[in-house]
């Protein structure tokens, strides 16, 4: 596209084949600040704006600097944005797309023109730590200070309108993942999946290949374009999977990957790993280092090879090692200036090609020679830009000085970009969250990581190499070990010795930082920490680099480190009189990248059951509440008139007929040749003499003498029994027998039928006439089906089991039926008792009917401590019997003296207040002896009663229970210990 | 007598495209038996039996044999043998006697059925195991956690199915399951 047709009128677009990543035949138009821009699809946000000139992007978080793309690879807080609903975007990886309204943030006035630049200006009064020693003195103005401290804070502004997007999670398995498909990745996957190994390529990026796309790896720049074959074949292997713009968050154990990829958290479980997730670059440390035009050198090449977009017209390089050398080629490729090629090493130009390959090209070039400080100007729109650099020739330890030391003058040079770079730093997160060590070697500056796993393996530039061949040849050797030892296959011993690899020259400068006197040399972008502040965090007595970090804040930015980790740990290293090495880095945890809490909730499972008559509920209006996972109806009507439909629900019980849904009671069968010894040795009761066609209650107890659960036991045959359970307590009893039948190697099969079983309780006077009404082959009169008996039948046309238990007080029938049949029953029982009054009542009610009868409900009025004695439950233990489980546990117990004791209360009819479970008792001189475990307004003796724990000389009936309640004259209600059961004490209602 | 099914569990078939099919066949016969005599007595009803736990064998007629453990079975009956695991069903004695204990699976598990050649594809949204062609065998069966619950799931690559897994869980889930799979699935409309 011609300059002339261009639609962009300041674009610094270059032709093709720059710019691999954008499409020029769609144009796509955005505002940034309310000013409309033009980029092409494929464009980040970043790249358009540069394309158009605009550079200034943030403003820093303490001191509101001018901030420009410092990585152009998302690894920088320099570009984070504004969108309409999500904060923190990084505009230098996010695309544009057409009408995206982007703002910038963290400013007051505009982004061009911050009134809270004024705060860099007062930089001496904030030192490092200023936050922890200022505001608390003198004592309470802190409350004056936090206000200001809580607007001045954060960045961004959520959008609290914002409708929540749909994120889920998924697994992914893979013989080899490889993290990262750069040469070194792509190399790797290839001989993985040769090996015959699934493989799973992770990439950041939105297509295949890293660093081919965009490095320049010799003088001719070929290398990089023979390469990229490698990603067709890998596109090829059909036994490579690729997920790109995903981003691999974190090393778990036996390599578990969570990789984020959209709004999905992939959770991949892969038998071997390589890391091939390349090198951070790292800047170089001077005076205003952070100039909008200055970026890594990396960043430039990416901005010209990726989006076509030159970073500027007239530039200069700072540089320790060649690939800085290399940018500058690219520069002068693409029709950029290069004033300057400073490059820090001090060995002569014409000892190193790239460098005198350069001076060949007329680039002046200074070797021994650093930026001491890049000049701040402006550019076209008035916004801070570096306009030039006072280069000045590096002097240092050899001429007797202090590191970093520089002669007292140099030479300005006029430029409107800086790329910089100091050398490399390798992608250490994951692997020292694998348990890796990094290591630095002070003499010649390389890092290396240790002590991996043998399931994780290293390859490229995370390994240390640099050049092209090298990195090819340690991601096949990485692809090949890992698939062989992921397939269970011996390792390959011959296959790239380390002398297969070429010498490489070293890629990290040594001391790459040049204090000023003036300071603002930063060391971390993000948190505005310059030089001083790193070095007087030591002199405040933080040598260790963890405390450092916590001290100062270095690395606790969006950057996570990435660009500050290796300076920060030299300063500290120089100022503590250590080396790097003995200094070491901070701790990398995941995740890696900023993720949203969206990735890691995902899609919520909420595993929800429901009885087969739920539709029938629905229809009835009930009110559900949880129990457990089991969603019961509550009672049913209007919730604005719940305590009175309670009360008529419980009314009909009482004087005609209700029908509650008991499907969630647990289901147990107990058969086989041992099934009445498992039980007599589970349960505090024995068994072996229940007759078949009887039913006993049943408790059973922990080891402990703990009451664990209870229910009914049927005698269903000789050899059979059905027991049931609390609804949520059966699958705790179902492990507690599975377990001592096992143990106690006895033949009895055990089975959770919970599901299999619908159940309802047909209960009230008025029960055995409805019963018979809907059909019944089975003799109901009191003697042929008494209480606590038990028939196989067929009722409404279903096979039935009926058992004649009294939970409520009132005569009742307990029906199962095949779950299938459910509604087909309770729809049976409705009709028939339609002309009875019949109601359907809820587990309120039902709990407020057995409250009346004074049973307890296990782990509402029993806790993790509650023996059967402290819940006048000694009748229900076997004592005769030589043993069940908690017998002797309970025996101890009881020879104890009691410390508490569970009784019935009643409160007088006016009491000043209404009482609430969970309210404290008291003894006479105020202490606490226990609390309220179930409380209801009976219908039956018109008055409030419940169960309450006191002390157990608190117990005996007719004593006033003192019940703490504020808003009662004098704080207390009192209450009057009562017998129980509360109502019908001979149970003669449900016994008939 | 009449029957009535689970109102949470759908009776036709949900369609996505041919990809991937969810079919709910909780209605379709199926009952589980363990115990000592559960071989023998399922040889003897002329039932093939896979020789190790955690496998299924197919009947031409149909009908899958899952074997959930040493002595436990579950048969499934598919298309002609539905009558057959039907009748196999009610001629189980229940008394807990002679070693052998019928399981009532048809009331006590839903059944759903995903077929299509992307189906380990939606199922890795829910379950943890690894489910792909090559890793779980056509006549393998896992007892996991399927969407955090306890589910049977069963490959199945015979029959009118390219391929397909079978998932049985806890018929009180029912409509919460069905839900889950309807979610993970839908991506996969269309494709």
């Amino acid at each position: 596209m011609s300059a002339a047709s261009s639609p962009f009128p300041h674009s610094l677009r270059l032709p093709p084949p720059w710019g691999r990543r954008v499409d020029r035949n769609c144009p796509v138009r955005f505002s940034f600040e309310g000013k409309t821009y033009a980029g092409f699809a494929g464009d980040t946000i970043a790249s358009a704006l540069i394309a158009d000139g605009r550079y200034l992007l943030s403003r820093s978080f303490k001191y509101h600097r001018a901030r420009g793309p410092l990585t152009l690879a998302g690894q920088d807080a320099n570009t984070l944005v504004q969108l309409p609903e999500e904060a923190n975007v990084l505009a230098d990886v996010s695309p544009i797309a057409e009408g995206l309204s982007v703002m910038g943030q963290n400013y007051s006035g505009s982004l061009d023109h911050d009134r809270d630049a004024i705060l860099g200006h007062f930089s001496r009064f904030m030192p490092v730590g200023f936050y922890y020693r200022a505001f608390f003195k003198p004592r309470g103005v802190w409350k004056y200070w936090e206000p200001f401290i809580r607007k001045k804070a954060g960045l961004g502004a959520l959008d609290l309108s914002f409708t929540p997007t749909y994120h889920d999670k998924a697994y992914l398995f893979a013989d080899t993942a490889v993290i990262g498909s750069g040469p070194a990745g792509l190399s790797a996957a290839i001989a993985a999946a040769d090996a015959g190994a699934r493989v799973l390529v992770v990439e950041q990026e939105p297509e295949l290949g890293g660093s081919l796309h965009w490095a320049r790896f010799g003088l001719e720049g070929k290398s990089a374009e023979e390469a990229r074959d490698l990603i067709t074949r890998v596109q090829r292997r059909p036994n490579i999977r690729v997920l790109t713009n995903a981003v691999c968050n974190a090393w778990f154990a036996d390599n578990y990957l969570p990789i984020v990829s959209g709004n999905r958290l992939y959770k991949v479980r892969a038998k071997t790993c390589v890391m091939a997730a390349g090198a951070f670059e790292q800047p170089v440390i001077f005076r205003n280092n952070d100039l909008p035009g200055i970026m890594l050198a990396s960043a430039a090449q990416r901005l010209m090879r990726l989006y076509g977009v030159r970073p500027g017209k007239r530039a200069v390089v700072l540089t320790g090692h060649d690939a800085g050398c290399l940018a500058a080629l690219d520069l002068l490729e693409a029709g950029v200036e290069v004033a300057a090629v400073a490059d820090m090493r001090a060995e002569s130009p014409d000892t190193l090609p790239l460098l005198a390959a350069l001076k060949a090209k007329n680039v002046r070039v200074f070797s021994g020679t650093t930026v001491f400080e890049a000049l701040p100007g402006k550019d076209r729109d008035g916004n801070p830009r570096v306009v030039g650099v006072d280069l000045r020739r590096i002097l240092g330890a050899a001429d007797g000085l202090e590191r970093g030391a520089v002669e007292a003058r140099g030479e300005t040079i006029e430029c409107d970009t800086l790329l910089m770079s100091a050398g490399y730093m390798p992608a250490w997160q994951l692997p020292c969250q694998a348990g890796g060590k990094l290591s630095y070697h002070d003499a010649t500056a390389r890092f290396s990581i240790s002590g991996l796993p043998d399931i994780l393996t290293l390859a490229g530039s995370a390994n240390g190499y640099f050049s092209l061949s090298n990195i090819l040849r340690d991601g096949e050797r990485a692809g090949r070990q890992a698939a062989l030892r992921a397939l269970g296959k011996a390792a390959d011993t011959e296959i790239y010795a380390a002398s297969a690899y070429e010498t490489e020259a070293p890629v990290n400068f040594p001391w790459p930082i040049f204090p000023h006197p003036q300071g603002k040399e930063f060391v971390d972008f993000d948190e505005d920490l310059q030089i001083r502040d790193i070095v007087n965090a030591v002199r405040c007595g933080y040598r260790d680099i963890q405390l450092v970090k916590r001290f100062s804040t270095v690395g606790m930015g969006p950057l996570q480190g990435r660009q500050s980790a290796l300076p920060a740990a030299r300063l500290v290293a120089e100022a503590s009189g250590r080396s790097v090495s003995e200094t070491g880095v901070t701790t990398a945890r995941p995740p890696f990248m900023p993720e949203k809490l969206a990735h890691v909730a995902g899609r919520m499972f909420s595993p929800l059951r429901e009885s087969a008559m739920r539709r029938r509920h629905e229809e009835a209006g009930a009110q559900w509440l949880m129990a457990g996972t089991w969603r019961r109806p509550a009672y049913y009507g209007d919730p604005a008139r719940r305590d009175a439909l309670i009360q008529e629900e419980a009314r009909a019980v009482r004087e005609r007929v209700g029908l509650i849904d008991v499907s969630t009671l647990g289901g147990l069968e107990i058969r086989g040749p041992d099934a009445v010894e498992l039980l007599d040795r589970l349960y505090t009761f024995s068994f072996a003499k229940l007759p078949v066609g009887r039913s006993r209650y049943a408790l059973m107890l922990a080891e402990d003498g703990v009451i664990m659960d209870d229910g009914v036991c049927c005698r269903l045959g000789e050899q059979h029994f059905y027991v049931t359970a609390t609804t949520s307590g059966v699958d705790r009893v179902w492990r507690a027998m599975t377990k001592w039948n096992a143990q106690w190697r006895l033949d009895a099969d055990i089975a959770n039928v919970t599901s299999a079983w619908a159940a309802v309780n047909l209960a009230g006077p008025k029960s055995r006439e409805v019963l018979a009404r809907a059909g019944v082959n089975i003799e109901l009169s009191g003697s042929a089906f008494p209480y606590l008996g038990v028939q196989t039948g067929v009722v409404a046309g279903i096979s039935a089991r009926l058992m004649r238990v009294g939970f409520v007080g009132e005569l009742g029938y307990e029906i199962h039926v095949p779950s299938r049949y459910g509604e087909a029953l309770w729809d049976a029982l409705m009709k028939a008792g339609a002309e009875f009054g019949i109601r359907p009542f809820g587990v309120e009610t039902q709990r407020l009917l057995r409250l009346e009868k004074g049973h307890i409900i296990i782990g509402q009025d029993t806790d993790g401590m509650t023996h059967p004695a402290e819940v006048g439950m000694e009748w229900a233990l076997g004592r005769k019997k030589p043993f069940f489980v908690g017998k002797r546990s309970v025996e101890i117990l009881e020879a104890q003296a009691p410390q508490r004791k569970l009784v019935g209360f009643v409160l007088p009819k006016d009491a000043p207040r209404k009482a609430l479970e969970g309210q404290l008792i008291l003894d006479d001189t105020g202490n606490i002896t226990g609390a309220i475990t179930s409380l209801g307004d009976s219908v039956a003796l018109g008055q409030t009663i419940g169960l309450a724990w006191c002390a157990p000389s608190q117990g005996k009936v007719g004593a006033l229970l003192p019940i703490r309640c504020e808003e009662a004259p004098g704080g207390r209600l009192l209450a009057t210990v009562a017998a129980t059961p509360f109502y019908d004490p001979q149970n003669l209602r449900q016994e008939v | 007598m009449n029957t009535f099914f689970h109102a949470a569990a759908p009776k036709e078939a949900a369609r996505f495209s041919s990809a991937l099919t969810l079919e709910d066949l909780t209605n379709v016969p199926r009952v589980g038996i363990r115990g000592k005599a559960a071989a023998d007595y399922l040889k003897t009803a002329g039932f093939a039996l896979p020789e190790t736990a955690n496998r299924l064998c197919r009947a031409e007629t149909g009908a899958l044999t899952l074997r959930l453990s040493a002595s436990e079975y579950l048969l499934l009956g598919l298309d002609a043998d539905g009558a057959r695991v039907q009748a196999l069903e009610a001629s189980l004695p229940n008394t807990g006697e002679g070693g052998l204990y019928a399981l009532p699976r048809r009331d006590s598990h839903v059944w759903f059925r995903i077929s299509g050649a992307r189906r380990h594809e939606a199922m890795a949204k829910l379950c943890g195991v690894d489910l792909s062609p090559g890793a779980f065998a056509r006549d393998a069966l896992a007892q996991t956690s399927v969407a955090a619950v306890s589910a049977i799931v069963a490959g199945d690559g015979g029959g009118e199915c390219v391929g397909a897994f079978h998932l049985l869980v806890d018929s009180a889930f029912a409509a919460y399951f069905q839900a889950s799979l309807l979610d993970a699935l839908t991506e996969f409309h269309g494709c």
